[in-house]
């Protein structure tokens, strides 16, 4: 880039005598200027349309045309410009997305804090599930026995159970185990208690019917020892006449 | 169904030979519904027996005295 630098000062040529050569203004001087104002205007760049090369700089505040949104090419953004394409996207501290957002997926068993997609969760989904044999309602799936369930079958794989499983699971079950009925009597307590109601072991005791006189066939409850169970239990008759001091009904422990 | 042992308050002897103790207990079987349960130790059921050496080693508080 250069500027105009004038070869010639005309104007000194005035003060100068008719006689002096040097008066003469010459066309090679004039061409000279021509010459220099030429080469000084090829250096400069349009005001319309400008096409810089090297480096250019522009001041801070510099303004210029806004390109219309989604303008993608060498043209420079304005701020305006900028601005407008910022607000098309999401922040990076908790975005708000809307429509459909996607990610990657994310393979079956990650455990991070990558974003989890359908398509994560129906994988894993379908890993951790049990596998069937068979199809249809006829299928088995083959589910692993543990904790307190393997105490029902010892089976690794349960398909189902059994009556006969039921019963002797029953069967084994200790006296007074919870699951299990028992005949007891309520003694010295004279409250009358609704079917379904719970009562604590320790206010009752294993007992019986008896006949007190055969001819009347008067019958009476007698508590045969005075073992207390232990745990709570779920009185399977009714208590209604609060009358009588002692009763006796079927029970079931619950807990 | 293992039932979970949600809360046990109230703990007092059942009896003179301190073989039995009774108190108000909730389980996750039955929810909020409070169950009468008198522990002891000689219940054939493993979880009574745990139920009656946790009240005795106080894990509930003081035990009433039998009445």
């Amino acid at each position: 880039m250069s500027n105009y630098t004038q070869s010639t000062n005309f104007a000194t040529k005035d003060a100068l005598s008719s006689g002096d050569p040097l008066k003469i203004v010459k066309g090679t001087e004039i061409n000279t200027e021509f010459v220099n104002i030429s080469v000084a205007i090829a250096t400069k760049a349009d005001l319309a349309s400008p096409t810089f090369t090297g480096s250019p700089v522009l001041p801070t505040g510099t303004t210029g045309t806004t390109q219309s949104a989604g303008n993608s090419s060498t043209a420079l953004a304005t701020t305006a410009f900028v601005t407008t394409a910022d607000n098309l996207k999401a922040d990076l501290a908790s975005p708000a997305f809307t429509g459909t957002p996607t990610a990657p997926t994310a393979s079956v068993n990650t455990n991070t804090t990558q974003v989890a997609t359908t398509a994560y969760v129906v994988a894993q989904i379908a890993d951790d599930a049990p596998t069937k044999t068979g199809s249809g309602a006829s299928g088995t799936w083959n589910i692993a026995i543990s904790g307190n369930a393997s105490t029902a079958s010892t089976a690794s794989t349960v398909s189902s159970i059994t009556t006969d499983q039921v019963l002797n699971a029953t069967a084994g079950a200790s006296l007074g185990a919870v699951g299990t009925y028992a005949f007891l009597v309520r003694n010295g307590d004279a409250a009358t208690l609704s079917a379904g109601s719970t009562a604590a072991g320790s206010g009752l005791i294993y007992g019986s019917v008896i006949s007190v006189n055969y001819y009347n066939y008067n019958t009476a409850v007698d508590g045969g020892s005075t073992t207390s169970p232990a745990g709570t239990w779920r009185l399977m008759g009714e208590f209604a006449r609060a009358s009588d001091a002692t009763k006796a009904s079927l029970w079931l422990r619950i807990s | 169904m293992q039932a979970v042992l949600t809360s046990l308050l109230n703990p007092r002897w059942a009896d003179a030979a301190q073989t039995l103790i009774d108190c108000e207990i909730t389980t996750s079987q039955f929810g909020n519904e409070i169950l009468p349960f008198t522990a002891s130790q000689n219940d054939c059921e493993a979880h009574g027996r745990a139920i009656f050496a946790d009240i005795v080693s106080g894990k509930y508080g003081s035990i009433a005295e039998f009445k």
